[in-house]
């Protein structure tokens, strides 16, 4: 019998998301890493081990949909921003729909799971 | 711009952790990621003075970082650097051999130690086409993988080839030759240029195939005629 593996399944999920998630935070205005990723912590389903979001963010960085610029910090060493870009604006204005609509069709399936259908309990 | 933070002994050792699982990635990468990673380490540090235990735990495990590291390069279509010789191929051939030297100080097995030289030539040739080492760490290793059982087996053959001596020696050899891949495999890094494409998996089986048909005769060989001598002491006693 097929067990799901609930951390597995959480952190298949992440994948697809998180990249978007990033961008998301970003929106309102710049933030430095550490920042970035204690934002991504206090999600919940979201924290993950925050090593794991620097390749990401250098994918970010190459792909141009993030700018990062370093700023003097009054406590400790300088801290990198990192900002949106115009694409990476794009492309979060892009994902936005597709994401509605592919968690409307996956609530459907689920919902319907959940209530029992009257079309299959008649014979 | 960025001026480097004292960074404590924990966290340096920690780097060199993910810097060594990420070694396939291309050195730009590598460089890259180690660098976001310090940046962390040292803006984290400052926020929060002397949790440098909870900021590495945070941070994962380091195996984890440098696999997500792999997969975003592979997916972005950036070749992974392998290449010819990967130093998992060369340890495994001279282990091969190791294993086979060391049990051949049982009886009846001294054919087994011959099939594994087969495994030590393989591991030769290998670490020679390999782009993992320098030329000098080769010629190093290859230097501390053969002088000093020369060496030793001129003092074992001096002393008369007794057997605690020649058990000795023989002991002294093989640590020695542990100790060089040990070396090796710490000394391992990335080729550096531009990736080529993996070797294909049919070329990979037939060289495999050949030092393992080759102990496999040497066993066989060994086993036939043990049987055979046995059989003519047999026959000839009265």
């Amino acid at each position: 019998m097929h067990r799901m593996e609930p951390g597995k399944t959480v952190s298949q999920l992440r994948k697809g998301v998180l990249e978007y998630c990033v961008l998301s935070l970003l929106r309102d205005r710049p933030r430095f890493g550490t920042e970035l990723l204690n934002e991504l912590a206090d999600t919940g389903a979201l924290a993950t081990s925050q090593g794991t979001v620097y390749p990401l963010l250098a994918r970010l960085r190459r792909e141009e949909l993030v700018t990062t610029e370093w700023q003097e910090s009054p406590s400790g060493p300088p801290r990198r921003y990192y900002s949106l870009t115009p694409a990476g604006r794009t492309a979060l204005a892009e994902f936005a729909p597709v994401w509605a609509e592919f968690a409307d069709a996956v609530d459907l399936l689920i919902a319907a799971d959940r209530r029992p259908s009257p079309a299959r309990r008649t014979p | 711009m960025r001026r480097t933070a004292y960074r404590p002994e924990a966290a340096r050792r920690y780097l060199v952790a993910v810097d060594r699982a990420a070694s396939a990635l291309p050195p730009d990468r590598r460089a890259e990621l180690q660098a976001d990673l310090a940046e962390h380490i040292d803006v984290a540090l400052a926020e929060r003075p002397g949790e440098l235990d909870a900021v590495l735990a945070e941070l994962g495990d380091p195996r984890e970082i440098a696999a997500t590291a792999l997969r975003e390069s592979a997916e972005s279509g950036e070749p992974v650097l392998r290449g010819r010789g990967s130093p998992r191929t060369v340890i495994a051939l001279f282990a091969v051999h190791e294993a086979g030297f060391l049990l051949s100080c049982l009886p009846m097995s001294g054919a087994v130690e011959q099939g594994t030289v087969i495994a030590f030539v393989c591991g030769l040739v290998t670490l020679c086409i390999s782009r993992w080492w320098t030329a000098a760490q080769k010629w190093t290793a290859v230097a501390w993988l053969l002088l000093p059982g020369v060496a030793l087996q001129g003092v074992d053959t001096a002393l008369g080839g007794g057997t605690p001596a020649s058990i000795a020696c023989r002991t002294a050899d093989a640590i020695i030759r542990i100790a060089a891949l040990v070396w090796l495999w710490h000394r391992r890094s990335a080729p550096t240029g531009p990736g080529y494409a993996p070797i294909p998996r049919w070329v990979k089986i037939a060289l495999w195939a050949v030092p393992i048909v080759c102990v496999v005769l040497a066993i066989g060989g060994a086993v036939m005629y043990s049987r055979l001598d046995s059989g003519l002491t047999t026959a000839s006693v009265p």
